[in-house]
């Protein structure tokens, strides 16, 4: 049926040509499953004729007589020539692969051919995303993308990634990349709902290029999802993939002390400290004091020595690696159910999904059901894209997870004293006061308490375009992204610490409940005109307007007096009176609110080639934020950019070695509203109306607002160069590029008429410059053997260059100084132990060393978190049906603060208190002891001791698959292909950081937080 | 062809919705209350008022400040450095000495920010049918507050009075990133005098039983108005003013134990004009712990311990005496407990010192003398009135009275100033390195702060400072 449906309508458009001149040529372009490739452009050799495929892939063309031969091109696949004999129909099927310079650029806004674009872009693609167990996509991105950084602060199931395009470029903002997915807007940092199995490829812009197509949002660069979409084919496909693997915590780079170790370091401690009996000590070191070698020892009886000696014995036989209780191995499993497939004008991809994953540590998972369904249609003048995704996922959670209390399991379990264990002789869990009870403590907080969040995120998007002429067509894309979140969080009466509480909502229970909600909508029309002129003169012009607006709301409220045997419910919350004095809190300062923001925008977005060769672009975007005030609100971005598609120049023709060069410049400007400070209404005036003067009240200013405030704008300049040498086997593109902030944030001390001290105004600069290199090498091509290797590699300078004439300031742990780049640690610095005393040593203002803290002087001496260098190199191999891909990154010149070894290596603040230590402590004991710890007798205070090198090479991801061949899969007559495949993450870590992981944790220093764990998982995709 | 149908409508539609929302681009903070809706009605102005009236305790500064620079007080016993610098006259602009000099800069022009903040909205809000006259009296108190917020800069940060030479920046709009540059001595006293008299012109006259010395109204306004005259040296002026306060007779000279009750919150008697402190020490600290068993930081000095003659009832109402010495008893214990006092900052007697000493200026020497002694006749126990033989006798006995009968209120270091007297401490009161100013030192105008001139680039530091 559907051949004669084909046969009629290739019919019908030879009847339409009749009239031609020449003869006409119909066909079908198919890709290697024989899916109808819609778009592949068809050019006649040795004629100017030329056409585009439909949405099936059928073509036709009419070409003079005398033409022999067809070239059919399309991005992403070999370029073929096939020869015209006496048939007037051709089918075509094109191979995959094809030169990646070749590949279009989606912008979010427009799509250009590479050749044509004139930024800085790369693209993953989809075997770089699919069937990874990650809960949030942006975690993929480590070591893929040059210039990118990416860290991921937890090892929690679903959580996002840092990540930094080109270096940090604000210092009182935000750094994130605007994220677009099908042209829609979509919030930040939150994608435990979205399904990255359903993505197609993601592009990185990070020059001006791209931004200044976004005007205000996108300083910060942008990150561009595209998702899969229906093939126009013969038939729907359904495929069906499972996957599942476990989880496992990482190997830490040291561990704690055992039992023996700890008692022996207790008793050399306490015999250096001279330290006399009395029940503290028996509680907290008991090392020292049941020890021989404690004065008290020689005056015992014999009887009570044996029994010293015998108890200390029994302790030393406990053992717990509390590491152990707390972490664990994880699961993950996964299944996914799509179809995909089209016929005629209408291709439909729908795919549901289930994703499951449980942590590492205790009362950690996250589960996910997401269904997306993407509608294409097109015929010769209207086309329609529907995109709608539906994400739930369900989160469970540890708590304080990023601080530095014993509540956190990730400090409590390297703080706590191996001698105990976890339960009791009653079997219950072994919660008594004092420090050697803190990991049975946390234990019994973290198995009584709850602490969840359910998600839901709603993507809605259509973009509809109609051809008005033959040059002009029009186009509208509107979308929502809505997402709520609400979060549970039952402390139970129970728990040891709440039963000891002395307060009564301490130990009454509480319930928290909160609801976080976040809408965009975005309108975006447009009209835009193509035309090429004499096969030479390519002009595009495209204007669009924009409106967007976000919406967020917070609820948040705790109650008290929970009965045990209803846990988890608001309903179970004990209605406060006078005389129960439970009355709920409500946190008003951050968890309720409600903001909006409104944006309108117009862009003109412009590009002329001439002959293929050379493409100038030029684009203006106007914005006006609500953000702004009203003198400033209007401002507008502009970029520039020029290609030279050198390949096609006479002198590069037919060059055997270098068959492709393309020389890029672009500059431009783009401003960060979504990084900005302040929220939704940084301009603007606050009063409060809670002071008094006597017995009135009185309103005043709380924020002077700031009737000047702009934008902070970035002007980037970018060079680039696409290459591709020996057949194209190797390719690649370098980048060089100098991307300044303006009007940088910065804390500005103001004069006192003004009635306020200081304010972040506009002013200052701040510099990052690098480049960036990314090759890729095809070491083999044969028909059954594809071996490449790939390798990024990025640096980046960071430089603040002014800061509006304002002395250096500190702000957080750095010093915000003129000449140095941001993340800068500012530190007392630490001058080592003396070896004759056992003092520590610092620095002061004059270079000098002390012994005293308090007079030692901080310095910015010490490197910055965000590492210069960075990248990644993989390989993969095709052979036959196998197929090994692998992933490594790095990243070298991080320095990060390790709160960890503050507490491992500090005997005088943590043994005497009954803390365990690291098994790497060595402190002095003696004159002559060349240690990095001081003698017992002084305290470690924060010094650039705990600066420690963050660098980290990675493997990354690991992907074997084997495709079961054709002739038995075709056995089975409903399967159409089989393929099975090991997925890994984070397989191994080589770095030099003394602590659980270098990557998780805040960016500058780390507590104790969740490492980033390892999988392994195997899966199967089907097509029926 | 429906869908080309449809398509036009969505693509008219959105254009439409664009061209419909621009208005949206007027986001206001819905958690918060901003320029649009802090302000409403003339109940939120009320608020705003009320909140200028409280940041009149910048004047907190002047008085530890003309205490600390002056020949009133002397290191207490259990002083640990506190305002030791400033008194030692080793100040400077950056704070050396604890800021005490520096502070009152952005204190009074926080006040004027609050001032001018809510007389940008005094017009906007919604005025109901009869309330009008409150909007004008609530008005016409704002100006009054800046009014006597650029008088004490001028004291303080500018040189003695000459129209021409340098004085301090004139706001009369609130404004967040401005760096205005110093007006004139003369412009500033022009803008001051203009804010009292509009001022008074908007409110109605008072009367004995509506006065309030919590508000400004348009007697105590008179009064700062005479201070201002004596402050340029327009004694006429300064009689003119001081005559209008002493005429409405709403607030007498006191004497006997009502005198001492005043200082104590006991009685209402002189005060013109106050900061209310109901439940915070506020002035109640400056120069005692509020401990019940205090520590002295600043005590009376000698000289003036030494100044009250027999029958004096000041001297006991001023000095207290504990087993360690002396302290200062203004100021120190109130009716509400604690050194919970409200500050007083303009009082009848000194409209008497005003007109006496404008008397003694314009030669009109039995006038002034009249008023001199009506106000010892109510200290001193005893007192038989005193002629003076010229005008300069007259002077220097007016003088002498504001020492007796101001101390502690912050008026000695800018009557010295004013006057062109040298400050001359007692040789039991200071060490030889600090026992005396020259009139013509630099330091009779204190530094700007640092921050100001670092921040402000068009603010001149006073000479000699940097």
């Amino acid at each position: 049926m559907r051949k004669l449906l084909l046969f009629m309508l290739c019919s019908l458009m030879a009847v339409s040509h009749l009239f031609a001149q020449g003869k006409t040529v119909t066909g079908k372009v198919t890709d290697e499953n024989g899916a109808g490739l819609a778009g592949a452009s068809i050019s006649a050799v040795g004629s100017k004729a030329s056409a585009v495929t439909n949405s099936d892939g059928t073509f036709s063309i009419s070409v003079p007589s005398k033409v022999k031969e067809l070239t059919i091109s399309f991005v992403g696949y070999e370029t073929q020539t096939a020869t015209i004999g006496s048939q007037s129909t051709l089918s075509v099927k094109l191979a995959q692969g094809g030169n990646k310079l070749d590949e279009v650029v989606v912008t979010g806004i427009n799509r250009v051919k590479k050749s044509q674009y004139t930024g800085a872009a790369t693209k993953i693609s989809e075997a770089a995303i699919a069937n990874r167990p990650v809960g949030s996509f942006d975690q993929l991105f480590q070591g893929r993308v040059p210039g990118l950084t990416a860290l991921t602060s937890s090892g929690q199931p679903g959580s996002a990634t840092n990540i930094i395009i080109r270096g940090t470029s604000s210092i009182n903002g935000g750094s994130d990349p605007l994220y677009i997915i099908d042209g829609i807007p979509v919030e930040g940092g939150v994608f435990q709902s979205i399904n990255p199995n359903d993505f197609e490829s993601i592009d990185v812009l990070r020059d001006a290029s791209a931004t200044a197509l976004y005007g205000s949002r996108a300083s910060a660069g942008v990150i561009v999802v595209t998702t899969k979409k229906g093939k126009s084919g013969d038939k729907m496909r359904v495929t069906y993939t499972g996957q599942a693997g476990v989880k496992y915590r990482p190997n830490f780079t040291w561990d704690m002390q055992t039992s023996s170790e700890l008692l022996n370091t207790q008793e050399t401690y306490g015999r250096i400290r001279n330290i006399v009996n009395s029940q503290a000590v028996q509680d907290n070191m008991p090392g020292w004091y049941f020890s021989s070698q404690n004065p008290e020892f020689q005056t015992l009886s014999a009887i009570q020595q044996a029994a010293r000696l015998k108890t200390r014995d029994s302790i030393s036989q406990i053992n717990t690696n509390w590491r152990d209780v707390f972490l664990k191995k994880g699961g993950f499993n996964s299944h996914q159910i799509a179809i995909s497939g089209g016929t005629g004008k209408t291709r439909i991809f729908s795919s549901l999904s289930l994703y499951q994953e449980e942590g590492t540590t205790l009362r950690t998972d996250m589960k996910r059901a997401t269904w997306r369904t993407n509608v294409d249609y097109s015929d010769d003048k209207f086309s329609l894209s529907i995109q709608s995704n539906i994400g739930y996922t369900n989160r469970n959670f540890q708590q304080s997870t990023q601080t530095n209390g014993l509540a956190n399991p990730f400090l409590a379990m390297n703080l706590s004293v191996p001698y105990t264990t976890l339960y009791n002789s009653a079997g219950l869990i072994n919660t008594q006061l004092g420090t050697k009870f803190t990991a049975p403590r946390t234990y019994d907080l973290t198995t009584l308490d709850i602490n969840k969040s359910d998600q839901v995120k709603v993507i809605l998007g259509t973009t509809v375009s109609y051809k008005l002429t033959k040059d002009f067509s029009l186009g509208l894309t509107t979308g929502v992204d809505f997402r709520q979140t609400l979060g549970t969080n039952y402390g139970s009466k129970l728990a040891f610490s709440r039963v000891t509480s002395t307060s009564i909502t301490g130990n009454a229970g509480f319930q928290t409940e909160t609801t976080n909600s976040y809408v965009s909508a975005n309108v975006r029309p447009s009209v835009e005109y193509r035309k090429v002129i004499n096969q030479k003169h390519d002009i595009n012009a495209a204007v669009y307007g924009e409106y967007i607006n976000e919406i967020g709301k917070a609820t948040s409220f705790q109650g008290f007096g929970i009965d045990p045997r209803t846990p988890n419910t608001p309903n179970a919350i004990t209605a406060p009176n006078a005389a129960n004095q439970l009355f709920p809190v409500f946190d008003k300062t951050n968890s309720n609110f409600k903001t909006k923001n409104v944006l309108f925008g117009a862009l003109l977005n412009t590009r002329y080639t001439y002959d293929g060769k050379y493409t100038l672009t030029a684009s203006y975007r106007r914005d006006a934020s609500s953000k702004l005030p009203e003198v400033n609100r209007w401002t507008g971005f502009y970029a520039v950019g020029l290609v030279w598609e050198a390949t096609k120049e006479a002198f590069l023709r037919g060059n055997t070695k270098i068959n492709t060069l393309r020389v890029r410049a672009s500059y431009g400007s783009a401003g960060n509203s979504i990084n900005f400070p302040r929220g939704d209404y940084p301009y603007q005036a606050t009063y409060g109306a809670s002071g008094t003067y006597g017995s009135l009240i009185t309103q005043s200013a709380t924020y002077p607002g700031n009737d000047d405030l702009k934008w902070e704008t970035t002007y980037t300049t970018n060079f680039g160069i696409d290459f591709g040498f020996f057949r194209n086997r190797v390719y690649g593109e370098f980048n060089w590029y100098d991307k300044r902030t303006k009007d940088l944030f910065v804390q500005k001390t103001l004069s006192q008429t003004s009635g306020f001290t200081s304010l972040a105004i506009n002013g200052g600069e701040l510099q990052n410059k690098g480049v960036e290199l990314n090759v890729n090498a095809e070491v083999v091509r044969t028909r059954e053997v594809v071996w490449t290797i790939n390798g990024n590699f990025a640096l980046n300078r960071n430089k603040v260059l002014d800061i509006a004439g304002e002395p250096a300031y500190e702000q957080g742990t750095e010093l915000i100084q003129v000449g140095f780049p941001l993340g800068s640690h500012y530190e007392v610095k630490w001058g080592g132990v003396d070896a004759a005393t056992g003092a520590p040593l610092y620095y002061d203002a004059n270079g000098k060393l002390t012994q005293v803290y308090a007079e030692g002087a901080p310095v910015q001496e010490f490197g910055t978190w965000e590492a210069p260098w960075k990248g990644g190199f993989g390989t993969s191999i095709r052979f036959k049906g196998f197929e090994l891909a692998t992933q490594f990154s790095w990243q070298k010149g991080a320095y990060k603060v390790n709160n960890l070894e503050y507490f491992m290596e500090n005997p005088r603040g943590f043994i005497e208190s009954g803390y365990n230590q690291g098994n790497t402590l060595k402190f002095w004991e003696k004159p002559g002891d060349i240690v990095s710890t001081p003698s017992p007798a002084y305290g470690v205070d924060f010094s650039s001791k705990l600066i420690q090198k963050a660098d980290f090479l990675r493997w990354r991801d690991l992907t074997v698959s084997y495709t079961v061949p054709q002739r038995l899969v075709s056995k089975t007559k409903f399967i159409s292909n089989i393929n099975c495949f090991l997925q890994a993450q984070n397989l191994a870590i080589w770095t030099p950081w003394k602590g659980m992981d270098p990557e998780a944790g805040g960016t500058n220093i780390n507590l104790s937080e969740f490492p980033n764990p390892k999988a392994i998982t195997g899966g199967v995709t089907i097509t029926f | 062809m429906n869908i080309k149908k449809y398509f036009i409508c969505i693509f008219g539609g959105s254009m439409l919705l664009l061209a419909g929302c621009k208005k949206e681009l007027d986001q206001q903070p819905p958690d918060a209350f901003g320029d649009a809706n802090a302000f409403r009605d003339l109940k939120d102005i009320q608020l705003g008022a009320n909140g200028a009236y409280s940041r009149v305790s910048a004047v907190a500064n002047d008085i530890y400040v003309n205490t600390l620079l002056s020949d009133e007080s002397k290191i207490g016993q259990n002083n640990a450095g506190q305002g030791a610098l400033t008194f030692r006259l080793q100040f400077g602009a950056d704070g050396t000495s604890g800021g005490d000099v520096t502070a009152a800069y952005a204190s009074y022009y926080s006040l004027i920010d609050q001032v001018n903040r809510v007389l940008f909205q005094i017009d906007k809000v919604l005025i109901l049918p009869g309330e009008e006259t409150r909007k004008n009296v609530v008005k016409g108190q704002l100006l009054a507050l800046r009014g006597i917020a650029h008088l004490a800069l001028l004291q303080s940060y500018a040189d003695r009075y000459s129209p021409s030479s340098l004085g301090v920046p004139i706001m009369v709009q609130y404004c967040v990133t401005c760096k205005p540059a110093r007006n004139t001595m003369g412009e500033v006293v022009a803008q001051i005098e203009k804010d009292f008299s509009d001022a008074r012109s908007l409110m109605p006259a008072a009367t004995f039983s509506s006065f309030s010395d919590t508000v400004m109204n348009s007697v105590n306004i008179a009064a700062y108005q005479a201070r201002t005259s004596l402050f340029k040296g327009d004694y006429n002026q300064a009689i003119t003013y001081a005559s209008q306060v002493i005429n409405s007779g709403f607030r007498p000279i006191a004497s006997g134990s009502t005198y001492s009750d005043i200082w104590q919150d006991k009685s209402g008697a002189e005060v013109l004009f106050r900061r209310l402190y109901v439940t915070s020490t506020g002035i109640g600290g400056l120069w005692t712990t509020t401990a019940a068993s205090f520590n002295v930081y600043l005590a009376p000095s000698d000289k003036l311990v030494a100044s009250y003659g027999a029958g004096d009832i000041r001297k006991a109402t001023f000095i207290g005496a504990n087993s360690d010495g002396p302290y200062v008893n203004k100021f120190y214990s109130s009716t509400r407990g604690g050194r919970i006092v409200d500050a007083k900052l303009i009082r009848i007697s000194e409209m008497y010192l005003i007109r006496a000493e404008a008397y003694a200026k314009t030669g009109n020497v039995s006038a002034g003398a009249a008023d001199l002694n009506l106000l010892r006749s109510n200290r001193i126990t005893g007192y038989a009135n005193e002629t003076f033989a010229s005008g300069d006798a007259l002077f220097t006995a007016v003088m002498d009275e504001r020492f007796k009968e101001l101390c502690f209120e912050g008026f000695r270091f800018f009557d010295l100033k004013r006057t062109n007297l040298p400050l001359q401490r007692a040789a039991t009161d200071a060490s030889p390195e600090w026992q005396s100013l020259p009139a013509n030192s630099f330091r009779w105008t204190l530094p700007i702060p640092r921050q100001e001139t670092i921040s402000n680039p068009n603010t001149v530091q006073n000479p000699g400072y940097n």
